[in-house]
């Protein structure tokens, strides 16, 4: 369970000032079911899952992960989550088994326990000819499932995804949705962010657009259709992010 | 804060570090190979040149418009090529000969001048050789002189002076090397940390790893903590490197020094346990310093670049105080304790000099380790501005 309450996040930038990157966002995400927050770039959805993480602090509102508040109990929370990006590196220089110790162990596994989690995702992700091999020596593809595996080898009850497919190919793409379905179907809570609109459809059960730090529209694709009265995806997504109208003055 | 933590990021930096080859070369190879190239250039070049010069055949250019006797015979005992010359200054001037003599004057008590180009180090020792020379043909003559006169020859010397070091030998290589080694362990040990400790910060940053440390249950000061330890263990090791090279090459560079026929360049290697033991603990807060003044700058940096950009000028800026130690005669006082670095330079040479106070030693230490402290709460505060950690 996630329970966003007025998330706020705003910068002091010399030059242009109060920069608000997330303004009072809202929302709950159930347990065996998919979140997407769906926007362009620089709407505040990195901001806004980074909060969460507990990378970032929030300026004001807070949420509940799992039961613990990310600003009180930000420990408690990271032993919770498993957060990935999709440019997130990996340690070039360590190997996908080395890595998966290293963050078996930072979140309390260890001895057997430890290496037949480790052997299980191997088999999993079909990854054991590339487990020993430095990671710079390894594909895009091996890196974005040892990124996964890395997000998710202390099984934690919810993952958080920051563009979790951005920059991958079709294939490796389809590994990456399909392990967060399975995930779904185990019952996790999955928030993801997204800026394509397909993606949000096709893996999301409830979608909120974001759109300069506030959420625009809130619900489940019908929901969204019925909110604009458009059906195409991409008239939707305009719709909600207010641009037609400039787009029909200039026209 | 947990020990168990801060041990998975220290092995884990380690084992990455151990991987990179900047860090491999700025900790182990610099030391290893710098050092005994030093020692070798010098034993080589230097030595090497003088005793070489000491038996080499040079030519020489005489011009001899008195009847004074003996000269040119007793410089060809003396083992040099002798040919008649109107100008021996051009002759050395024009490179045509090694060196020059011309004796001018009354035959009674005439001047002998000796050309040389003492820029060159053969020439130097070799005019050294022609006065030696001629001095042995001044005191034949005299010798002679007063046997004729029937004066005895013990008149000449009434009294012998002898001069006595009593600086032991330790002390006397301790003013060389110390001055060296104070030196060379504060470039070292801040060059030992650069590399690790800009690979862990602005190295994560610019590969995109942080987040993912960031969001793991590690706490930041952990993280902090496990980063600054593996810069301290690396300029550690440096320093240890420093002194293992240090002592191998002293070990054979003295060989060198030994059939150089300098005697009173004859060192000891001025590391007795005592010694050793101080300047091990005296290392320790530099390294701590050094590493978390690295680790906290680094971390303000975005890139690996940036981070080079920001510590190299700082490196060159913290090794002039470390020249202190060059200065002869300087004694390391209170005041001097508190500043960093020369402080420690300072310290490292008057404990190989064995000429060291506890006073001097401990407000060192201490003024390091505050100093260390300072650094460290520096690199907390970094470590947890979010702003400077994602910096873009």
């Amino acid at each position: 369970m996630i329970n966003v309450k007025d998330l706020t996040k705003f910068y002091q930038d010399k030059k242009r000032g109060k920069i608000v990157a997330v303004d009072h966002i809202s929302f709950e995400a159930n347990n065996g079911a998919i979140f997407g927050l769906l926007g362009p770039n620089g709407a505040g959805k990195t901001t806004t899952l980074r909060m969460l993480a507990t990378i970032l602090q929030p300026t004001g509102g807070t949420a509940n992960i799992g039961g613990h508040d990310i600003v009180k109990e930000s420990q408690q929370v990271r032993r919770k989550i498993g957060f990935l990006s999709g440019d997130m590196g990996l340690y070039h220089r360590l190997t996908p088994r080395e890595i998966l110790r290293f963050f078996g162990r930072l979140n309390g596994l260890n001895g057997a326990g430890l290496n037949q989690r480790i052997e299980r995702l191997f088999e999993l992700f079909d990854m054991h000819q590339f487990a020993d091999s430095k990671i710079d020596t390894l594909s895009t593809g091996m890196r974005q499932k040892t990124a996964i595996c890395r997000t998710i080898v202390h099984d934690p009850p919810i993952l958080i995804l920051d563009e979790p497919t951005s920059g991958l190919d079709v294939p490796t793409a389809h590994v990456v949705e399909g392990y967060i379905r399975d995930a779904k179907v185990a019952g996790k809570c999955i928030v993801l962010s997204t800026h394509v609109m397909e993606e949000a459809e096709y893996l999301c059960d409830r979608i909120a657009v974001i759109h300069q730090g506030r959420i625009r529209a809130l619900g489940t694709m019908d929901d969204l259709r019925s909110m604009t009265g458009k059906n195409r995806l991409r008239e939707i997504f305009i719709e909600l992010l207010g641009l037609n109208e400039t787009t029909n003055n200039q026209g | 804060m947990r020990l168990q933590t801060i041990k998975l990021i220290y092995l884990k930096e380690i084992l990455d570090l151990l991987r990179d080859r900047r860090t491999i070369i700025s900790m182990l190879v610099l030391p290893l190979l710098v050092l005994p190239l030093i020692f070798l250039g010098l034993n080589y070049f230097l030595f090497r040149s003088i005793s070489r010069a000491q038996d080499k055949q040079f030519n020489l250019a005489l011009k001899q418009e008195t009847g004074l006797e003996g000269i040119a015979s007793s410089l060809e005992q003396a083992g040099f090529k002798v040919r008649p010359s109107d100008n021996p200054r051009s002759a050395v001037e024009n490179k045509e000969t090694d060196l020059g003599v011309d004796v001018s004057g009354e035959t009674n008590s005439p001047t002998i001048r000796i050309y040389a180009d003492q820029s060159q180090l053969e020439a130097t020792v070799a005019s050294g050789r022609i006065e030696t020379a001629l001095n042995q043909l001044k005191e034949a003559r005299v010798k002679n002189e007063l046997q004729r006169a029937g004066v005895p020859e013990r008149i000449l010397t009434p009294f012998t002076v002898e001069k006595v070091n009593t600086a032991p030998p330790k002390k006397m290589s301790g003013m060389f090397i110390g001055a060296m080694i104070g030196y060379m362990f504060v470039t070292f040990m801040l060059m030992g940390a650069m590399y690790p400790a800009i690979d862990m910060t602005a190295g994560e940053k610019e590969r995109r790893t942080m987040e993912m440390i960031l969001s793991s249950p590690a706490g930041r000061v952990e993280i902090v903590l496990g980063k600054i330890l593996v810069a301290i263990t690396a300029s550690f090791m440096t320093s240890v490197m420093t002194i293992i090279s240090f002592g191998v090459s002293f070990f054979f560079g003295m060989k060198g020094f030994r059939s150089a026929r300098q005697p009173q360049l004859i060192m000891e290697i001025p590391l007795d346990a005592k010694t050793f033991a101080l300047i091990f603990v005296s290392i320790i807060p530099m390294a701590i310093l050094s590493a978390t003044l690295m680790i906290a700058i680094a971390t303000m940096a975005k890139s690996y670049k940036e981070a080079q950009s920001y510590l190299t000028p700082l490196l060159l800026v913290a090794i002039i105080p470390a020249m202190v130690s060059f200065l002869p005669g300087v004694k390391l006082n209170a005041w001097m304790a508190l500043i960093p670095i020369v402080n420690f330079s300072q310290l490292i040479k008057e404990l190989m000099l064995g000429d060291w106070s506890w006073i001097g030693f401990t407000l060192t230490l201490l003024s390091n380790l505050i100093y260390a402290a300072i650094a460290f709460t520096g690199a907390v505060m970094v470590f947890k501005n979010e702003r400077i950690l994602f910096r873009t």
